[in-house]
């Protein structure tokens, strides 16, 4: 059996897995990543590709907000723009309750001392929905966030951690992990050993957790996505709507990219998807309920990447409670992408110093104790 | 080859083998293009033949957004190329 020795051993060669890696190595860690299949498979290569700091939990604010300066030079930081585009992006209010709830949102934001979302109007929205059927009440705005391409920015934090020394092990999948001063662990026919372990599970973060004493209720889950054939302009914007589960954009070659949190069903492997088409028709009605011009587009593909959900909707970000270097981050489902350059900073803070300047601590695995 | 099936192209009277695909009638009888981008209103037709790219969208019997490399030739089928968008 091969032997791999390091000073740290990531697992999970995700958008978060990679952006430790990359900081790691640039700080001239040994470090190595053992991914099962390649980075980016699931939901890190998946996702609607959001940047996105609007409507964040609370205690996300700080990181995202953080992990928006890096976005601001993502070129700079891995050799690669990842796609990121500045676009509108709007959480659109269609009655007077949601709108009164989007001013309060924006109001308390605004408090805590943070600039990036506002109130816009519902003639500001139609300009961004032109063809929408019926009426809005106006919309919360993230200023200054956008897309990025999920798959093009993952392989970039993979390449250039690569580049800086970082070791990457793919196609090995975790099959135990134990410890006797270093950590072990072993893959079907390999064996690494390291002083320091960092989670980057994503949906598998619970087992590996699990099997180190720090069980957790994060599951598996599949959100799916949807594509068009281009169509005509139907919005310069990344949208979501405050009161219907739908959120979409339009590409700039015409498609449109449409999601709305609608679960596709994870294979009883664990480690694949398939389409649930029942909620795929939810998704689609959803559309055609404020497009009806829509009606007759094409999909031209739908798919759904495996996640990790956690029961508050917030990551677990930190040390482990009862093991000495062992860090987590995982079960960000659904937002963890636009996270992951600042993730991948903290988890090398933490390494490097047991703390870091951002408040983690609602982040910690000490919640589901 | 009196037993072609006969099918209508923007109103033009066509015959197509048995058996055969939308596309691949409009192919032979260099009917192109098929229509033009939404967006950038470049012209476009069928490039995979198998379903998968969506470039040999057309309209079939009124209805649009048809896969044009998917669908046999059926007696009486009507075809329009949406050539202005």
């Amino acid at each position: 059996m091969n032997t791999e020795r390091a000073e740290i051993c990531i697992i999970g060669g995700g958008i978060q897995g990679c952006a430790a890696a990359l900081e790691l190595a640039r700080r001239g860690h040994d470090v190595i990543v053992i991914e099962k299949d390649y980075p980016g498979r699931q939901s890190s290569g998946v996702n609607a590709g959001g940047v996105r700091r609007l409507n964040r939990a609370l205690p996300e604010i700080p990181l995202s907000v953080a992990s928006h300066k890096i976005w601001e030079r993502i070129a700079d930081h891995v050799g690669d723009d990842c796609g990121f585009t500045k676009s509108a992006t709007i959480m659109v209010c269609e009655t007077t309750e949601e709108l009164e709830n989007a001013k309060a949102r924006a109001a308390e934001t605004r408090a805590l001392g943070y600039t990036h979302e506002q109130i816009i109007s519902d003639s500001e929205v139609h300009k961004h929905l032109p063809k929408l059927d019926g009426q809005v009440t106006g919309a919360l705005q993230g200023i200054g966030d956008g897309f990025a391409s999920p798959f093009r920015t993952t392989q970039a934090f993979f390449r250039t951690a690569l580049q800086d020394g970082a070791r990457f092990f793919l196609g090995h999948r975790v099959e135990q992990i134990s410890r006797s001063g270093h950590w072990i662990v072993e893959t079907r026919d390999s064996r690494f050993e390291a002083e320091i372990l960092i989670n980057c599970a994503g949906a598998w973060g619970n087992q590996v957790a699990g099997s180190v004493g720090d069980p957790t209720p994060v599951h598996a889950e599949a959100p799916m996505m949807t594509i068009t054939a281009p169509v005509p302009h139907v919005t310069d914007a990344v949208v979501a709507f405050t009161g219907r589960r739908l959120s979409f954009k339009q590409r700039h070659n015409g498609t449109l990219l449409i999601g709305g949190g609608y679960r596709g069903h994870v294979n009883p492997d664990g480690y694949s998807s398939r389409l649930a088409l029942d909620k795929l028709a939810m998704n689609a009605r959803a559309v055609l309920d404020l497009f009806s011009h829509l009606k007759d587009v094409p999909v031209v593909r739908s798919w759904a990447g495996v996640e990790g959900m956690t029961p508050d909707h917030m990551p677990i970000i930190g040390p482990s409670l009862n093991e000495d270097g062992l860090f987590h981050a995982f079960g960000f489902l659904s937002h963890g992408f636009q996270l992951g350059p600042i993730v991948g900073q903290i988890l090398a803070e933490l390494v490097e110093t047991g703390t870091t300047d951002l408040p983690i601590e609602p982040l910690s695995i000490r919640r589901f104790r | 080859m009196a037993e072609g099936i006969q099918f209508d192209v923007d109103g033009n009277a066509f015959l197509a083998q048995p058996g055969e695909t939308v596309a691949s009638a409009m192919l032979r009888l260099q009917l192109v293009p098929f229509r033009f981008h939404p967006v950038d209103t470049s012209p476009r037709g069928p490039f995979c033949m198998m379903g998968v790219c969506h470039e040999c969208l057309i309209e079939v019997d009124g209805k649009p957004g048809q896969q044009a490399c998917l669908l046999p030739v059926v007696p009486g089928m009507s075809v329009r190329r949406p050539l202005n968008g």
